[in-house]
């Protein structure tokens, strides 16, 4: 069941209603189990198991932690289990292929056994989830959950089970625990926020997915320019696309009175690589940040030691995203870009939001945030192409005299990326693009832009069909 | 200081203020939009409409009234519109064609159920259609089945299936908010150059295209798609109400791109035997014989250029000649 679908448009109000009308907390967190994995096995029944198993697994490692002499060795036993099934369903294959080809290299002849199944939908999220759990139940920041219908909903929540947020125990699970009230004005702001979710979704990512596509699965004979601009859409169709799906996902989660951890903050308006992965998919970023980078020694220590921190955090987060060496170089990429900030410690020089109060960003600001955003779309070359080839060819052709030809594929499209980029601007300064825009004060010009936002959703949302979310594959 | 059953009946009475609040807005909105739909439903077909090649069924339903008798008929997607020249059937055959052809979107089952109207004793019929009408719901229409009841004639959704329906639905909004697009009253007439509703010859046959050379033309990609059986069954019960009726129905095939029918030749096969097994259907070939070279298609793996419908019409008459011989 996408966000995106008609299931859901029926699901999602089901849901609200039979939720509202409990008055106990007990059976509201029942009824959004329920509801998680009904959610869940519409994708596929058979994983649902695993999940399941996962969860309980998480939930008894964490008790032990708690309770036991030994809390490492169940600490270990819960990482070693999380790590390994992840390891089976994403990267075992990847790992055997390139042993194949290592021992190959070396002259002599293996064939090593490759499973053949499809990957659970949700496992990176949901792993990830549960570690930080037990991790933090070690390290003393939670208490074990004893009730296991509390815990199944932390690590089950349906808006986040597929594709994040990647929730922290310590923020979702005392949400999960107390009462909630019905909130007039959260929920009305959820809506908004699905709303936008489904317009970048449907109107911008969607559009831009038919285009990118062409581009980068039919081999290298476009010419410079249009490389340049396939790339530019595939820019904003993942950013779209996935921070789509994050608003939708956020929204939802506001209308059953839960706070999700905010994962995207307006990251093309960065005007450094560190502030964009400040922005970017920020709970992936930050779970890497406290689990590995900090444990590591983080920034602290000698300029080889914040060298290796930063290339590890960077080549795991690659590798999260897929077994492919693509992946792997589009981590390595961005951990160069980020070197410098790191070594110079300028890393945290933009914390506050860019022309906080003003109208226009300066000059300066401007071209900082440009280069930002060439320097990103640079390294999703690698992020969307099929193989290393395929992305240096892609590469050497957007480098050759052909750049300055006119593009082969449809220039239109940007007409409706850049209301979408003022529209995220002028709301840059709250949590989502829609929460509090200037022209907000009058109702009918509020209600028209809403019906407007619909209405192109309605026009565009059988066009793309309902199509997938891109980190619904991670 | 409230007591704890005030706090409680507080927090009840607050609680569904909210709520009403909140459901009063929703609602509001999307009786907004529901009516924005249906308004945009009842609107007459727009300009541009008007011009594209769905709105072509005006003109082949009055070729269906008004053609007299001995007629050939030819139903099918745009394999036959794009794919066969009448004046060569008039011709040599010595019958009046009619080809009521324009899009495979439409779907097998609504062509088959809308010409059965019009339909006159002694009439033949060539069915032709896509490989893609025998697997997944394609034969009960996409988004073109639904412009084309609602900006010709709406009563028509009472004739359809549920399956038809239920497939359609979800472009009803999409439809409906069109009307509201300037692009739909201000365009470029020349956009709809070739595909447009007045590229076709006296015969319904488009010919707009005949003037040009080859366009390259992707593969097809229907591998995907499940077979359906139902268009099998809804084939042979068309024949038998044709024969009850006078009339007398013959099956062709596409003249299909050599590298799509490559591609997909196991499954075009499995459709050829179910066809020959079912025993009471006239076949006209096989699916094979039909094939085009790809250097001779116009743009889609069905779509020929003149000297491959010249082709094609030639040997469909032989076919033809040779059954009833």
């Amino acid at each position: 069941m996408f966000f995106n679908s008609i299931h859901y448009l029926f699901f999602l109000p089901l849901m609200f209603i039979f939720y509202w009308l409990m008055n106990n907390l007990f059976y509201k967190n029942l009824i959004l189990l329920i509801a998680s994995y009904y959610f869940y096995a519409s994708w596929d029944y058979r994983f649902l198991l695993l999940l399941i198993f996962s969860t309980f697994l998480d939930f008894y490692t964490g008790i032990k932690i708690e309770k036991a002499i030994n809390k490492k060795t169940w600490l270990w036993i819960s990482v070693f289990i999380n790590l390994g099934l992840l390891c089976v369903f994403k990267y075992y294959n990847f790992f055997i292929n390139s042993f194949e080809v290592f021992v190959y290299s070396l002259g002599i002849s293996f064939h090593p056994y490759l499973i053949s199944v499809i990957l659970p939908v949700g496992i990176s999220f949901y792993t990830f989830h549960g570690l930080s759990y037990v991790i933090d139940t070690y390290n003393h920041k939670i208490k074990a959950e004893k009730n296991f219908v509390n815990y199944s909903l932390f690590v089950s929540f349906f808006p986040l089970l597929v594709a994040g947020p990647i929730e922290r125990a310590t923020h979702l699970l005392p949400q999960i625990k107390q009462d909630r009230n019905f909130n007039l004005i959260k929920s009305v702001d959820g809506l908004r926020q699905i709303l936008w979710g489904l317009f970048k979704k449907i109107v911008i990512a969607d559009q831009c997915a038919k285009l990118v596509n062409l581009v980068f699965d039919s081999g290298t004979h476009y010419s410079g320019s249009t490389n340049l601009l396939g790339a530019f859409y595939f820019s904003i169709q993942i950013y779209c696309d996935f921070s789509g799906y994050s608003d939708i996902a956020l929204g939802t989660a506001r209308l059953f009175g839960i706070e999700l951890l905010n994962n995207f903050s307006f990251p093309y308006f960065s005007r450094d690589i560190a502030e964009f992965w400040r922005r970017w998919h920020i709970s992936l970023s930050s779970w890497f940040k406290d689990y590995v980078y900090i444990p590591l020694g983080g920034s602290k220590g000698n300029v080889w030691l914040r060298i290796r921190n930063t290339f590890i955090i960077f080549l795991l987060s690659g590798l999260w995203h897929g077994a492919n060496l693509t992946f792997i170089i589009w981590g390595a990429i961005n951990a160069i870009y980020i070197l410098p900030l790191i070594i110079f410690r300028s890393n945290r020089n933009n914390i506050s939001i860019v022309a906080k109060g003003k109208l226009f960003p300066s000059l300066n600001d401007f071209f900082k945030i440009l280069l930002t955003f060439f320097l990103t779309t640079f390294s999703w070359i690698f992020f969307r192409s099929s193989d290393v080839k395929f992305a240096l060819s892609f590469i050497n052709n957007l480098f050759s005299n052909s750049i300055f030809t006119k593009p082969q594929i449809d220039t239109k499209l940007i007409l409706v990326i850049i209301p979408l980029f003022l529209i995220e601007w002028f709301g840059r300064d709250h949590p989502h693009a829609l929460a509090n825009l200037p022209f907000y004060k009058s109702f009918f010009i509020r209600w028209s832009f809403y019906l407007i936002l619909t209405v192109f959703i309605l026009l565009y949302a059988h066009k793309g069909g309902e199509s997938q979310f891109i980190y619904f594959q991670f | 200081m409230h007591t704890k059953e005030e706090k409680v009946s507080l927090f009840i009475s607050n609680f569904s203020l909210y709520m009403k609040q909140f459901i009063f807005k929703l609602l509001t909105f999307c009786l907004i939009i529901i009516s924005l739909i249906v308004f945009g439903f009842y609107l007459p077909a727009t300009p541009r409409d008007r011009q594209s090649l769905l709105f072509s069924q005006v003109f082949k339903d009055s070729l269906l009234n008004y053609t007299p008798s001995p007629r050939i008929i030819l139903i099918g997607g745009s394999n036959l519109s794009m794919g066969i020249n009448s004046f060569i059937l008039k011709k040599d055959l010595k019958l009046n064609p009619i080809n009521t052809s324009i899009h495979a979107a439409i779907g097998l089952k609504y062509m088959m159920h809308h010409t059965f109207k019009f339909l006159k004793k002694g009439d033949i019929i060539i069915l032709s259609p896509e490989y893609q009408q025998f697997y997944g719901s394609f034969a009960d229409g996409r988004e073109e089945l639904l412009r084309v009841i609602a900006d010709i004639d709406k009563k028509e959704f009472f004739d359809l299936q549920i399956s038809q329906i239920s497939n359609i639905l979800k472009y009803i909004p999409s439809y409906c908010l069109s009307k509201f697009k300037l692009q739909e009253y201000y365009y470029n007439k020349n956009d709809l150059f070739l595909y447009g509703s007045d590229g076709y010859n006296i015969f319904g046959d488009y010919s707009q295209h005949w003037q040009f050379m080859h366009v390259d033309a992707p593969i097809d990609n229907f591998l995907l798609e499940k077979y359906n059986p139902t268009v099998l069954s809804e084939i042979q019960e068309f024949n038998n109400e044709l024969e009850k009726n006078g009339c007398k129905l013959f099956i062709t095939f596409p003249g299909y791109q050599k590298s799509s029918f490559t591609k997909h030749k196991n499954q075009i096969n499995f459709i050829y035997n179910k066809l020959i097994s079912s025993g009471t259907l006239k076949i006209l070939g096989n699916p094979l014989e039909f094939v085009q070279e790809d250097s001779l298609m116009y743009g889609t793996s069905y779509h020929l250029t003149k000297r491959a419908i010249d082709k094609r019409t030639y040997l469909f008459m032989q076919k033809y000649k040779n059954f009833k011989n």
